[in-house]
């Protein structure tokens, strides 16, 4: 296995994440959109795996990190876990709890796990590696990803107070 | 205008502004950066260079958009063909020395020392690691080369200059590039059937003499067209020539890419380069070539470098004999030896079969290094399917489902027209070979060794314990 696949899988259980069950392969969309705005977030929060996402049509997406999660996948249904040897440097663990307090949406926002991470990390793209202003990120949000658009403000909100977006664009 | 005679597509023409771009310095590297990595040592004619195929690229990018232009007067801006022309023309600008794998011995050289440690076994025994943060608080962070070329487009002093002088606007152009802001034109720049992936073909087909890339340019150009929501797409005509595209694709890679003395070599090369990587003699963080870029030193980062490097390295006394093997390998063409290779075309259901025999060879392969002191490659590529679609994804996984993943495929696939002016990806049409063949894909093993010169009296030994632990069933694997 790959460091960056063994990267991956403990970078996935650093996170914790509710939805994710890494055995014995990660085969449904809610796990596969989990995993991709979860390793974007811990990107952004300073752990580079060297993934780099794009918006394609329906958000931020990284087709080096699909080979690699279903390649861990495959590795872990084939009874191979080389990821036991190796643990997260302590740099890399203090700069990832920056995202966990994001990985729950919030009490009053009424999104499940992947949804509010697909926000977030939509929201932060649409931001700042697409640089638009806040009316025009709202308003593409708005047509391309009703389901979550009604929140954006919440997660703006949120990426700011945790230091992953200047205040307020 | 300058003319440019090129092996592939003849006569190529480019204005002053593209002229200057290529006559830059950071242009002008391509010329020692080949296209196919190690390939030439298996194909002798295989050694083509980035250089060539940008220009390539670059000139299939605007046949495509004049052919569009033909077929639909007035709706390609002259604006919009200039962007996709330059895009295509620099797409590649920042590749590093053999490309792909160098740039995956970098993830994994740059995530190894600086993400993760091994776990200590004992207190005295504590290793901690040399998470080198960079002056953002990041750890690991490298560029790839994607992020390379944007920094070269909006920093190479030359080529920034030149962009400014004809009013090119540098960021959109990284834009497209980079598909941070998707072009209206998105599966030109990436698809399965794009400019790139054309001229790679074709050129490949060129240079190696072998008869897999050779698709039908001008047809498929003749029957290029746009949909009622300006997706690009091929008249139901042009079908059987776009089936030909992705079969070419397929036969190209299993017979170059894939070729079992290329994939190899290519497997000892990210070694080599991870060894260069770990002794100090490569330093490749984003800070090393900010100043590489702004010191020259960039322009001479290519093929012929990491040569020298590695022979330099092998004369030295810093290096391990395991790590001069390597070298070796390269620079005096001695491959790894295929021990094992298993591959069968099939649904996802196949690579179930594969799973027990891949994890015998994982579970092995430390026992055998140690037995025979020598190193073995366990070669498990992602499944070959014909369609970008389920590139990454297992066909079934993707089957019925709407999300991000999915859709973006469809989108990426090569679209025919129907008759209600709309189009749909080549799969979904029921009289399309990839109406039957999408669902498929090629799952393969390999196992190698790297057998030093002089000890090839092992190999029958190293055949035979391979076969014993395997189990007596790997060689009738996949067999009906």
């Amino acid at each position: 296995m790959e460091n960056a696949q063994v990267a991956l899988k403990l970078m996935l259980d650093e996170l914790e994440l509710d939805e994710l069950e890494l055995q014995p392969n990660i085969s449904t969309r809610q796990e596969r959109k989990t995993v991709q705005k979860a390793i974007y977030l811990g990107q952004l929060a300073g752990v580079d795996l060297g993934y780099r996402y794009n918006w394609y049509v329906m958000g931020p997406y990284s087709p080096a990190l699909t080979r690699d999660y279903f390649a861990l996948g495959e590795s872990l249904s084939s009874g191979d876990d080389p990821s036991g040897d190796y643990e997260l440097q302590e740099p890399v663990r203090a700069r990832l709890a920056h995202v966990k307090p994001l990985i729950q949406p919030p009490t009053d926002v009424s999104l499940g796990g992947p949804e509010w991470l697909e926000l977030l990390a939509s929201v932060h793209y649409l931001l700042d590696a697409r640089r638009m202003g806040w009316d025009q990120a709202t308003e593409y949000l708005e047509k391309e990803k009703p389901h979550v658009a009604p929140y954006a403000k919440e997660a703006r909100d949120a990426l700011e107070k945790h230091g992953f977006l200047s205040v307020s664009v | 205008m300058t003319r440019i005679a090129d092996a592939v597509h003849g006569t190529v023409y480019l204005d002053d502004c593209e002229t200057a771009v290529i006559s830059t310095r950071a242009y002008q590297r391509l010329r020692g950066v080949k296209q196919l990595g190690l390939a030439s040592l298996v194909f002798p004619g295989a050694d083509y260079s980035r250089f060539a195929h940008g220009i390539g690229t670059f000139h299939v990018t605007r046949r495509i958009l004049d052919s569009l232009s033909a077929a639909h007067p007035n709706e390609v801006a002259d604006e919009e063909k200039r962007l996709y022309s330059m895009a295509a023309l620099l797409h590649d600008v920042g590749h590093y020395p053999f490309s792909h794998t160098f740039e995956r011995a970098l993830n994994d050289f740059y995530t190894g020392r600086d993400v993760l440690k091994k776990k200590a076994t004992s207190p005295a025994d504590d290793p901690t690691g040399s998470a080198a943060a960079t002056s953002n608080n990041t750890v690991g962070e490298r560029w790839v080369h994607e992020e390379l070329g944007r920094h070269l487009i909006l920093e190479d002093e030359s080529l920034r200059s030149v962009l400014d002088e004809y009013r090119i606007d540098a960021e959109a152009l990284t834009q497209v590039i980079e598909r941070h802001n998707p072009p209206r034109f998105a599966n030109l720049v990436s698809s399965d059937l794009d400019a790139d992936r054309i001229d790679y073909l074709l050129r490949t087909a060129k240079h190696t003499g072998l008869p897999y890339g050779n698709v039908d340019l001008d047809y498929l150009l003749s029957q290029i067209c746009l949909d009622a929501e300006q997706h690009i797409c091929i008249r139901p005509k042009g079908l059987r020539a776009a089936e030909h595209v992705l079969l070419c694709r397929y036969f190209d890679y299993q017979q170059v890419n894939f070729h079992k003395t290329v994939a190899g070599l290519e497997l000892v090369l990210n070694d080599a380069i991870g060894a260069l990587l770990r002794s100090g003699t490569l330093s490749i963080t984003p800070a090393d070539l900010q100043n590489m870029i702004m010191d020259g030193n960039w322009y001479s980062f290519d093929d012929a470098r990491i040569i020298s490097l590695m022979r330099q390295s092998r004369a030295s006394g810093e290096y391990t004999p395991e790590d001069k093997l390597l070298f070796s390998a390269i620079l005096d063409r001695n491959p790894p030896k295929l021990i094992v290779d298993r591959e069968r075309l099939g649904p996802d259901s196949t690579n179930a079969t594969l799973r027990t025999l891949r994890h015998t060879a994982n579970q092995r392969k430390a026992e055998w290094e140690s037995k025979f002191g020598i190193r073995f490659y366990i070669w498990q590529p992602s499944p070959a399917q014909l369609t970008k679609m389920g590139a990454n994804v297992p066909a079934s996984v993707l089957e019925g489902q709407t999300d991000s993943e999915s859709y973006d495929r469809l989108q990426q696939s090569i679209r025919i027209l129907v008759d209600n002016g709309t189009s749909k990806p080549i799969q979904e049409c029921g009289n399309s070979l990839l109406s039957v063949l999408s669902s498929q894909a090629l799952y393969s093993i390999r196992i190698y060794a790297l057998i030093p010169p002089g000890q090839e009296d092992t190999l029958p030994s190293i055949q035979s314990t391979l076969n014993d632990d395997l189990g007596p069933s790997w060689k009738n694997l996949f067999d009906d």
